[in-house]
């Protein structure tokens, strides 16, 4: 096993749990909180509010901050970062953006394991425009059927996927479900479950990719979307309100590209925060994360493997999350079994209830990994599992 | 981990049998507790249990300690008691932990309060439940199947909720009417059809929907609109309902790919649309259907699969189970028809409608088709769809379809397929039918004599005894007429058994079992391999190799006594050493109240 970073959280360190819910929330390391601190300190007010020094200021860290985020995020020139409090309002404020463009009877397809917040917004987008809405059916063996997305007879219009399922690990195939797809189809992804593990970037003919802050080192209350340049073009602003308008007037007219969903005040000391994180990941490095998450997850998987009480229900392609169903100790009993030895990890429907039925369950564990796990917390959890397979 | 109280009522097994009035089926959003509540009212007692189906300790330990304490009062008071625990847990959520000496995880709450509100639901339920009978329909003046009636609910003794009668709708139309969707619900289309199609579609009103709906037709004349390219008349939002079955029939796949590996080892076979979805994929028409049919070829066949549908999750729909006694050659076979359902991602119903141990001819034939231990032939499939056409009351335009595809797409042993259909009489049957698609499907004049090839000798004139069919309701009425009398000469018409669930096991009951239920109560008698029964006081009570079911058709008459009933299923559990882990704890299927959009 690698060196730990886990000094390198004060939380870990501080409250001494043994921390494996990495996929609900990364804990932030000490220099990323430090970040948001100094510019609480330092700058204080946001964008755009009087001519002062101050503004200016934070008008110099958002520009140098975003320069941080498109570059880890290999952002184009051309397309845009729209900034929300976190990926499920993004969603909601995106699907509504879009919703001119949707006629009825055209169809939103959202992908097989879905998290509620990737579900909800385009499902009832279906709703008030009289759409179709469709989750991506599965066969027998929980694999998509890319090619039912050529035989539904309405015109596709939207296609929503995670790149990574938060239940299973399932990874979509972007490059099958483009196969048949329509040219115009606009397609969003959320990237949530990816951040924190894998470059990611807007892909070829995306529209828009949704980037959460707090999955990969950074700060809550901050999240991002890349636009691509055409979808931008074509999004009405949903959130009316000071700082996005630039005439008012009988015409109202909305300030150009990003600038129009930046409605009332934002805290760039998140936005600072959440580029330092970037910043944090790189100097780690994605490889290395890879190389410490794949040796922590085979070593649990290795044991559970030998433990017959224990059904992994996540993929094979997953090696940051560990979903599983004890054959007779349900989920919530697991996790409080573990919880009375301070490990932390998640249970139930992991808010993607059509996932976790699809999968054939009601509920499962989850263990989700990352940068702040020692060999002492995998010990414990190992010793915890053992100990649950012999009750 | 938690404390001894928890422990002691997770632990402790509340055994009751409900016969239930009401079914509460509950699956927490947020923490995956599945359970499910179901009560019964006699007088103004209420006997309610909530079984855990797949949950923690806690949602099980709060289940049976509401059980415990609640169940057998009455019900006004059950009421209070219940609605009075949510109003404090409401309040305080703490309180509800240090009732069970545990300490405070605001994160679990909801399965504490999972039964509660459980329990919350039912007694609403309960308190306002009325029950609905049903008239006894004369399925033999119209010849309607008469496994498709839904057959009036039992008279429970003490039974004080107020009795609602079930008005069927009124569904008959005009034959004008009806010629006219039939005519564009075909597969194959004449030019004058599709100008018909283009006059009648853009107008859909919501009562014609209503029709090809209920028809099984929307599909079809959906189907025929994308072949002619209307796209435009396709915005109306009518037809979303035909692309939800469209997306269904994507989404049960799943299940119906791990029902097929089951049925691959029993005596066992898919029919009907399953087999025939092909043929319409290669003409880019869509052969959509809720229900999936299989033949079991023996009773035993028949329970194993109950009994692993039910392990799947799928539950009993309870107005379709019957047993009918036919002669066979001068034989009795009890034919058997139920219906198994489930709901897939909370929005798909899927119907497994499972016959046994033959298909159903009219009223009172049986076809038994042969089984190589693999497959049904195309031969004995054809025969099947036949059998279908006329068995209710209307002709359904996609078992037209079926025999007009299967005839000339399938290649078929003519020889074997006439000696089928001779066998089993059906010539009159294939006379109509074959005559009718040749007569009305534009087809070629190879394709013609390919098909009335299929009608057997000394029948080919049979079709000019019907005049009308399949458009005019009196024709179907005069052919099945025909049918049937021809087959009284031989054989009796008994009258079928519905049958009510009661108790459902997860795995078959053996027929060693049910030897021993014979031999321990002498009140049980064997009516089949597989089936007793016990009749007393008018009340009869069958073990199945599924479980226990109640006669509905005498429960209607005379009134049951669930506390009797409940007594005589404890002893054939008993007797029949059927352990408490294979009770399923609910077996009837709730509905869908509708498509979300």
């Amino acid at each position: 096993m690698m060196d730990s970073l886990k000094s390198r959280f004060p939380v870990l360190v501080d409250s001494g749990v043994h921390y494996f819910d990495y996929a609900a929330t990364t804990p932030m390391p000490e220099v990323v909180m430090a970040e948001w601190l100094r510019y609480q300190r330092e700058v204080c007010v946001s964008l755009g509010k009087g001519g002062g020094r101050l503004s200016r200021k934070a008008l110099e860290v958002f520009e140098s901050s975003e320069a941080v985020l498109r570059s880890f995020f290999d952002v184009k020139t051309e397309d845009s970062v729209v900034y929300g409090k976190n990926v499920t309002e993004l969603v909601n404020v995106l699907s509504r953006s879009v919703e001119d463009q949707v006629r009825p009877m055209e169809a939103i397809l959202v992908g097989p394991y879905e998290h509620h917040s990737n579900v909800l917004p385009w499902k009832y987008l279906a709703k008030r425009k009289g759409a179709l809405f469709f989750e991506l059916p599965t066969d027998s063996s929980g694999a998509v059927d890319y090619g039912y997305i050529g035989r539904i007879p309405a015109k596709v219009r939207i296609l929503a996927f995670s790149s990574v399922s938060n239940s299973n690990g399932f990874r979509f195939d972007i490059g099958r479900a483009l196969e048949h797809l329509p040219e115009d189809a606009m397609l969003f992804e959320d990237a949530s479950q990816s951040v924190a593990h894998e470059p990611v970037s807007l892909r070829e003919r995306v529209s828009c990719i949704f980037l959460s802050s707090h999955k990969m080192y950074g700060p809550k209350n901050v999240a991002g979307a890349v636009v691509s340049a055409g979808l931008m073009e074509r999004m009405v602003p949903v959130v009316l309100g000071g700082g996005m308008i630039d005439y008012h007037g009988f015409i109202d007219k909305w300030k150009p590209g990003a600038q129009a969903f930046m409605a009332g005040t934002h805290d760039i000391g998140l936005i600072a925060s959440w580029a330092r994180a970037c910043r944090f990941v790189n100097e780690v490095s994605y490889g290395d994360i890879a190389r410490r998450e794949k040796a922590i997850h085979d070593a649990i998987v290795g044991e559970m493997d030998g433990l017959d009480c224990y059904k992994i229900v996540s993929l094979d392609q997953a090696q940051s999350l560990i979903s599983f169903v004890h054959q007779g100790i349900h989920a919530h009993d697991v996790a409080s079994f573990l919880s009375d030895r301070d490990i932390v990890v998640r249970s139930g429907n992991l808010c993607a209830t059509g996932a976790i039925r699809r999968i054939g369950i009601h509920a499962l564990t989850r263990i989700s990994l990352g940068l702040g796990i020692d060999s002492r917390d995998i010990e414990v959890l190992l010793e915890s599992l053992r100990k649950l397979g012999r009750m | 981990m938690y404390s001894p109280k928890i422990l002691e009522y997770a632990s402790k097994t509340f055994d009751d049998i409900v016969i239930p009035d009401e079914i509460v089926v509950s699956e927490g959003i947020a923490c995956g507790d599945a359970l499910v509540a179901q009560g019964e009212v006699n007088g103004d007692t209420v006997r309610f249990a909530i079984m855990v189906t797949d949950g923690c300790l806690l949602s099980r330990a709060m289940s049976t300690y509401l059980c415990v304490k609640g169940s057998g009062r009455r019900l006004a008071s059950v009421r209070r008691w219940i609605l009075s625990i949510k109003e404090a847990a409401e309040r305080d959520g703490e309180r509800m932990f240090d009732c069970w000496d545990i300490p405070y995880m605001p994160e679990r709450l909801e399965c504490l309060m999972a039964p509660v509100n459980a329990l919350v639901e039912l007694t609403a339920r309960l308190v306002s439940r009325s029950t609905t009978v049903y008239r006894m329909k004369d399925t033999e003046a119209l010849l309607d199947c008469d496994a498709c009636v839904r057959s009036s609910s039992v008279l429970w003794a003490n039974d004080t909720a107020p009795k609602v009668v079930y008005e069927e709708k009124n569904n008959e139309v005009s034959d004008d009417f009806r010629e006219k969707w039939c005519r564009v619900s075909k597969c194959r289309l004449d030019d004058g059809d599709v100008v018909l199609l283009r006059e009648l579609t853009p107008h859909v009103t919501s009562l014609d929907m209503e029709y090809i709906r209920h028809e099984k037709m929307a599909q079809c004349v959906f189907s025929n609109m994308v072949r002619a390219g209307m796209s435009d008349a396709l915005v109306d939002p009518q037809w979303k309902i035909v692309y939800y079955q469209i997306h269904r029939k994507a989404v049960v796949r799943r299940e119906i790919e791990a029902i097929a590996s089951f049925v691959g080892g029993i005596e066992a076979s898919f029919i009907k649309g399953t087999n025939t979805g092909a043929l319409y994929d290669a003409e880019g028409i869509f052969r959509l259907h809720l229900d999936y049919d299989i033949l079991c070829f023996s009773e035993e066949a028949a329970w194993k699969l109950g009994c692993f549908l039910l392990r799947r999750g799928f539950l009993m729909y309870k107005d379709v189970f019957s047993l009918k006694k036919v002669d066979v050659r001068g034989k009795e076979v009890v034919q058997g028809h139920f219906h198994m359902q489930k709901i897939l991602d909370d929005q798909f119903r899927l119907v497994i409608d499972v016959n046994y141990p033959g298909f159903p001819v009219g009223r009172i034939g049986l076809f038994f088709p042969s089984y190589d231990g693999v497959f049904i032939s195309h031969e004995n499939q054809f025969v099947i769809t036949l059998c279908h056409t006329f068995k209710h009351r209307n002709v359904y335009m996609k078992d037209i379809n079926d025999l007009y595809l299967m005839a000339t797409r399938w290649k078929m042993d003519k020889t074997r397929l006439l000696t089928l259909i001779q066998d089993a009489e059906l010539g009159l049957f294939a006379s109509v039918a074959l005559n009718y698609i040749c007569s009305s499907y534009c087809v070629s004049a190879e394709e013609r004599n390919l098909i009335l090839s299929l009608v057997p000798p000394g029948h080919e004139d049979d079709c000019l005894a019907v005049k009308g069919w399949p458009y005019a309701a009196q024709a179907m009425l005069e052919v099945k007429r025909l049918d049937l009398t021809r087959r009284k000469q031989r054989q009796r018409d008994n009258p079928r058994t519905y049958l009510m669930p009661l108790v459902m096991v997860s795995e078959p009951i053996t027929g060693m079992a049910l030897d021993a239920v014979v031999r321990k109560l002498p009140t049980m008698r064997r009516v089949s391999n597989t089936v007793a029964v016990e009749d007393i006081g008018g009340v009869r009570v069958l073990l199945t190799g599924m479980g226990c079911f109640l006669d509905k058709q005498v429960g209607c008459n005379v009134s049951v006594s669930r506390d009797h009933l409940r007594t005589r299923l404890r002893a054939i559990i008993e007797a029949a050493g059927i352990r408490r882990e294979l009770l399923m704890p609910f077996v009837t299927a709730p509905r869908l109240n509708g498509w979300f959009f």
